[in-house]
């Protein structure tokens, strides 16, 4: 068998996890975050109207991923604006807590949201209406975690 | 989905979220389920629906902020969100509906400390916490039962279990029958008496621990449906409660009585229109495929069985419209006046006569255009069928519901 190609089948059969450590998981999940606020900066569409919808709701949003155990703070307050890792000195608005892996399908859309909170496979915690609002915000970023991948030669990570 | 977009202009962004919300949750969470639930008498699956109906936040929504929660309590959503969630299940709809509407929304309104310290904060760490609104009574020879305690004209003479203060404490002696979620509860909202002369002034709202000394219950009942809502007969012999567990006071408790039944009204309206378009559903995918006929077309195709369906959408949209309204006025006191008026009580109950006499022929045209595939389980539609009737019957009925409509109107002595 081709090398990779088992660590591959070991990872969909639930065996091995997607990321080797918390240095990888930090580096691809948390650098997928940091490119989209890099190409805000940058005047990108998407990125621009994401962005600026977390600002007009004044959103800060805490990944707290487990397995390995990271967190990710996106801030769109303007004292402390950007990706934060690790970082437990800004206060969120809406937490997101699930495993590393998880966090991996769901930016390829492959988590069904409702269904995740309902079983709590994600908690999510926070003012619902905020939360809510955020929903139609993320979705397009399901079809750039892919291309985000390839872009810095993770196709093995692709789903 | 066969079915028009709600009127998003009439909804804060959030709210078309929580309800599309809904809407993922019954397809996703309940449809695959929902023809084992009738056979769940552990009601382990649903038990475990309504904990996913709490883990996305549904228990808090209604709550204040500085609490945990999220002051969502309008009735245009909380209305919208159940006629999704009864198109899986209605008795889970009614089960939620009556824990966050009935017993705990009056109590956030009127600023009840005791029960906010007591039972809110447990709901904002998205505990599931079911209420139960104790209100209708067995009746028997000197009358009483839930038509005559929910007719307002009656003001309150009716009900048989009496509520007295003791020191600090209310000590409640009675019997209930019939309330959702009674027996499975941890909270009961009973209605009581404190003195039938004093008409209005004498009506009490009084909040009762499940695990109250003196509380008992009976067996729950064995229904033609709606087996997700449980019900059974509530004894109370000397159950005792701090005095801070009564909601509002003398007048204002017979005002949140009203206005449960407005509310209670529309989202019986909502229910039914929620059975309703799940049997219109099922019988326009069935009627799709099925050929009958020397032509072999589908059954839609054929004129008689279209114009069915045709009748089937005018009183499913039509329903919508009135309970939409009914809810929109509702969420509008200033202007369309008070919660517990009879104008208010009057536009629910319009709503839910008619989208309940919707359910129940939506439902018979679908099992007559399905034939004998309408009537076994595995195609769903004779649970709608079964769960929508009781709809029709509580709260008074579609003859009291009449009244009430009236009501509206002018004084109807009856």
């Amino acid at each position: 068998m081709k090398e990779g190609v088992l660590e591959k089948q070991l990872i969909e059969e639930d065996i091995l996890p997607y990321f080797k450590d918390a240095g990888e998981c930090e580096e691809i999940l948390g650098g997928f975050f940091k490119a989209v606020f890099e190409k805000y900066g940058e005047g990108d569409a998407l990125a621009v109207k994401i962005i600026d919808a977390l600002k007009e709701r004044e959103l800060v949003i805490k990944f707290v991923w487990s397995e390995p155990d990271v967190t990710v703070t996106l801030s769109s307050r303007e004292d402390k604006f950007g990706v934060f890792l690790n970082d437990d000195s800004i206060e969120p608005v809406a937490t997101f807590s699930l495993t590393a892996d998880d966090a991996h399908q769901f930016w390829h859309g492959k988590i069904k949201l409702v269904k995740a909170l309902a079983t709590k496979q994600i908690v999510a915690k926070g003012p619902i209406p905020k939360i809510l609002k955020l929903l139609p915000i993320i979705e397009p970023l399901y079809e750039e975690y892919p291309k985000y991948l390839e872009s810095i030669g993770r196709r093995d990570m692709v789903l | 989905m066969y079915r028009d977009a709600i009127l998003k202009e009439l909804y804060r962004e959030e709210d078309v979220i929580l309800i599309e919300m809904a809407r993922d949750f019954t397809e996703d969470v309940i449809m695959p389920v929902r023809q084992k639930i009738d056979e769940d008498r552990d009601h382990v699956i649903v038990h475990g629906i309504l904990e996913g109906l709490t883990n996305l936040g549904f228990m808090r929504a209604i709550w204040p902020e500085d609490i945990g929660g999220s002051d969502m309590s309008s009735a245009l959503t909380f209305s919208a969100a159940l006629e999704e969630i009864a198109r899986g299940d209605a008795g889970i709809a009614v089960s939620l509906g009556v824990s966050l509407g009935w017993l705990f929304l009056p109590a956030v309104e009127v600023k009840n400390e005791a029960i906010i310290n007591d039972f809110g904060k447990k709901c904002c760490e998205d505990e599931l916490v079911l209420g139960c609104f104790s209100m209708t009574e067995a009746g028997g020879p000197r009358g009483g039962g839930g038509c005559d305690i929910e007719n307002v004209n009656f003001h309150g003479k009716k009900i048989g279990t009496k509520a007295a203060l003791d020191g600090d404490h209310w000590v409640l002696n009675g019997e209930k029958m019939w309330a959702s979620n009674s027996g499975i509860a941890d909270l009961y909202l009973v209605t009581a008496n404190t003195d039938p002369s004093l008409g209005d002034e004498g009506i009490a709202l009084i909040y009762v621990p499940a695990d109250a000394e003196g509380l008992t219950f009976g067996k729950f009942e064995n229904k033609a449906g709606l087996q997700a809502d449980r019900n059974c007969p509530m004894f109370l012999d000397g159950v005792m409660v701090p005095k801070q567990y009564r909601l509002a006071g003398p007048g204002r408790d017979a005002e949140y009585l009203h206005q449960n039944l407005t509310i209670g009204r529309i989202g019986s309206a909502a229910m039914s229109v929620g059975c309703a378009q799940g049997a219109f559903e099922a019988v326009l995918e069935f009627t799709k495929e099925r050929v009958v006929g020397l032509s072999g077309k589908p059954i839609r195709q054929h004129s008689i069985a279209a114009g069915m369906i045709a009748d089937m959408a005018i009183g499913i949209e039509t329903a919508r419209s009135a309970y939409v309204t009914a809810s929109y006025k509702y969420d509008r006191p200033e202007e369309y006046g008070p919660r517990h008026s009879a104008a208010q009580l009057s536009r629910a109950s319009l709503a839910k006569v008619y989208a309940a006499e919707v359910a129940v022929s939506v439902t018979n045209k679908a099992m007559e255009l399905m034939g004998s595939y309408g009537y076994v389980r595995e195609y769903d539609v004779e649970k709608y069928w079964r769960d929508c009737k009781i709809i029709q019957l509580w709260e008074g009925g579609a003859q009291l519901g009449r009244f009430d409509i009236c009501r509206g109107y002018y004084d109807l002595d009856l």
